[in-house]
């Protein structure tokens, strides 16, 4: 057997620092043709990037694959299968019909309806599922309305993101600081939960502005008889039988991932085993079934944890996080720093394998320095969720919405998200990190 | 035993079942029986008052009943549920009538006080000459405006085609099948009922979702299938409309 080389080696750059550079060359890269929508499309931009990186020889297959966090997968494929039989049901129709009904189609009221709905259901749900839930109904209602509907949609994942952060099992990186952090489910109810009520009000009022200004919020039916035919005109095509194994199996999902910890099961096992079941229930045809499952998004994803866990391997995320424990010099400080830059790196690469580096570098701290670091903790959630908001690739959700939209042939720009997104992230990420600093401040630690 | 018209209520009367069997009995020519289950007195008094039907306030279950009566046709009262409800409570009229094969029955829909526009459906391999026969007989004989209808259920070859065969070629082949379906369904109907032309409405799709919601759009007030339609159950459910089911 000859000795095999990687590019790397070949070209004599197969250092520890040479590999560093690179990496966040090839990182910069990717992102760039990410942004740069109009020539590359986002999936393969991604995949080349995480291929790249193993054709070269910076990371080995395995150290590439090991990076593809296998939660998210298997919850964004059994999630996108039990959405995707509700859907068959017409249990969404039936829905949209029925919030068509309660907002009499005002754009105002279905946006503070979907926004409220989706804070309140992600705090309890992974961001993904609830996206994957509520997006649906949203489109399907402004569609038959002709609202255009991507404001709607980035206010309903920003919504998310936001709901998301109240709880331990609201977002991911929430799982991770409550896991290595050992927080239970409480110590986030006390902490961050208050927090996130008034930053809700504060988000939503910045997105209903935004979107009042960019005159998003006005009727595109003025003419009261044609809006009465369309809201009571609306008849559902739906199969309720199939709706009811649909409902029971989302049902027993949404139990099992409050009660995973206590099984010792992650929520993407939970996904996947009760979307199989549901397909033997139900005799679908799995292939018509996987007909609306969101491959370009699982791509995607496949192929940003390939770059993203790049960074991971090479160091750059362990520099950073102790970049950034070096400038903190005592709690309080500590909360803004840590939350904001926690935010901005959110807003740009996944939040998941930054909180996680981060998590360790805290547990560090927590033996080196001489005040309580709790706060820091609060401040890393606070700023790794809603900093999700900033651009569409800083959360799961995001890029999710993203394609549920695409599929009825809109499109969510890089830009379109920013526009949208980076006023609010602010504004929450503001107000949220505030809320921490003067609860501390006032009560102490 | 004279043939009769047998109306079950339990727990609540709906004026609008005794209006459609009003209507049918007088076309018919039929006895009118009202067995009632956990309904009060006076609201019994209030039927015998109102209309020349016998109410019989009965403890014994309904397929007993059915059992010792053998009507010609039953009416059951289907209360109005949103579907997201229908999804977890049955009414025990749409449990009865998947519980057997036996009789005819008429689920009359909360809020349809007169029939008036019917939907009949036969497919090519379940709906026997005896269903198509007796069915279009009663229809004809009640005055109602029926229309046939058939549904082809096209998705099981459609996978099989695409793969096999290019668009173009997948979707002409679909097409003539559809076709096909149809002119079998219309040649069975013509030859049952001895008639030169049968007008009847092809749909596509599965019949449990499609046909229901065909009816629900297009304003129907009845929808007539057989016990021996496999996804009866099914359908039933997805109906808004009032639903026959006759014997095969």
């Amino acid at each position: 057997m000859g000795e095999h080389h990687t590019i790397l080696e070949l070209l004599g750059l197969n250092t520890p620092t040479a590999k560093y550079w690179i990496s966040i060359g090839l990182f910069l890269a990717t992102y760039a043709m990410i942004i740069l929508e109009k020539f590359f499309h986002r999936v393969p931009a991604a995949l080349l990037g995480g291929a790249l990186a193993i054709f070269i020889g910076l990371v080995t297959p395995k150290e590439a694959w090991e990076s593809i966090d296998h939660n998210t997968m298997f919850l964004l494929v059994g999630m996108m299968v039990i959405v995707s039989v509700l859907i068959e049901s017409g249990f969404f129709s039936i829905l949209s019909n029925w919030a068509l009904r309660i907002t009499k189609g005002d754009p105002l009221k279905i946006l503070l309806v979907f926004t409220f709905l989706t804070a309140f259901l992600s705090a309890f749900l992974d961001n993904v599922t609830t996206v994957l839930f509520m997006v649906p109904i949203l489109l399907q209602m402004l569609i038959k309305l002709r609202i255009n509907p991507i404001p709607y949609v980035i206010a309903t994942v920003l919504a998310s993101n936001i709901g998301g952060t109240a709880t331990l099992i609201g977002d991911p990186p929430n799982i991770i600081i409550g896991s290595l952090g050992h927080f239970t489910f409480n110590d986030f109810i006390v902490n961050l939960t208050p927090i996130i009520i008034i930053t809700h009000i504060f988000g939503t009022i910045t997105f209903v502005l935004y979107m009042k200004w960019r005159g998003y919020l006005e009727r595109k039916i003025t003419d009261e008889r044609e809006l009465k035919e369309i809201i009571e005109g609306q008849k559902a095509e739906y199969d309720i039988p199939l709706m009811r194994k649909g409902l029971i199996i989302f049902g027993i999902t949404l139990l099992l991932f409050f009660f995973h910890h206590l099984i010792g099961l992650e929520p993407g096992t939970v996904a996947l085993t009760m979307a199989s079941i549901l397909l033997l229930w139900t005799k679908l045809n799995p292939e018509k079934v996987f007909e609306r499952v969101e491959w370009g998004t699982l791509m995607f994803f496949v192929g940003l944890f390939m770059v993203i866990g790049t960074l991971e391997v090479t160091g750059v995320f362990e520099d950073l996080a102790h970049f950034v424990a070096g400038i903190v010099k005592d709690a309080l400080s500590g909360i803004l720093i840590i939350g904001g830059l926690s935010a901005i790196i959110s807003g740009i690469v996944d939040n998941i394998p930054f909180t996680m580096a981060m998590s360790y570098v805290l547990l560090d701290l927590q033996q080196s320095v001489h005040f309580n670091v709790e706060p820091l903790w609060w401040a890393l959630a606070l700023g790794a969720c809603l900093g999700g908001n900033l651009t569409i690739i800083g959360a799961s959700a995001n890029v999710v919405a993203a394609g549920l939209v695409e599929k009825e042939g809109y499109k969510i720009s890089f830009f379109d998200f920013i526009k949208m997104g980076t006023p609010v992230a602010m504004v929450t990420v503001f107000v949220a990190l505030f809320l921490l600093w003067l609860k501390y401040l006032i009560f102490g630690y | 035993m004279t043939e009769n018209l047998l109306i079950l209520f339990k727990e609540k009367i709906f004026n609008e079942v005794l209006s459609v069997a009003k209507d049918i009995s007088t076309k018919f020519q039929l006895k009118v029986k009202v067995y009632t289950q956990d309904i009060p007195q006076e609201e019994l008094e209030k039927i015998s008052q109102k209309r020349d039907f016998d109410v019989v306030s009965s403890a014994e279950d309904f397929e007993t009943i059915l059992e010792k009566e053998r009507p010609f046709l039953t009416l059951l009262p289907r209360p109005k549920v949103s579907p997201i409800v229908h999804a977890f409570v049955k009414p025990w009229s749409e449990k009865l009538v998947e519980s057997t094969d036996r009789w005819n029955f008429l689920l009359v829909e909360q809020g349809m006080e007169k029939i008036k526009k019917v939907l009949l459906y036969v497919d090519r391999d379940t709906s026997s000459d005896n269903y198509i026969r007796s069915t279009y007989e009663f229809l004809k004989k009640w005055g109602v405006d029926f229309e046939f209808v058939t549904v082809f259920d096209e998705r099981y070859f459609e996978l099989l085609i695409k793969k096999e065969h290019p668009e173009q070629e997948a979707k002409e082949l679909l097409g003539r099948m559809f076709e096909d379906y149809i002119s079998a369904v219309r040649e069975k109907i013509k030859k049952v009922l001895q008639l030169e032309k049968v007008e009847i409405i092809p749909l596509k799709g599965e019949v449990r979702k499609t046909l229901p919601y065909f009816a629900r759009v297009h304003k129907y007030d009845l929808l007539v299938i057989s016990h021996a339609y496999e996804d009866k159950n099914e359908l039933i459910e997805n109906s808004e409309t009032s639903v026959a089911v006759f014997k095969n």
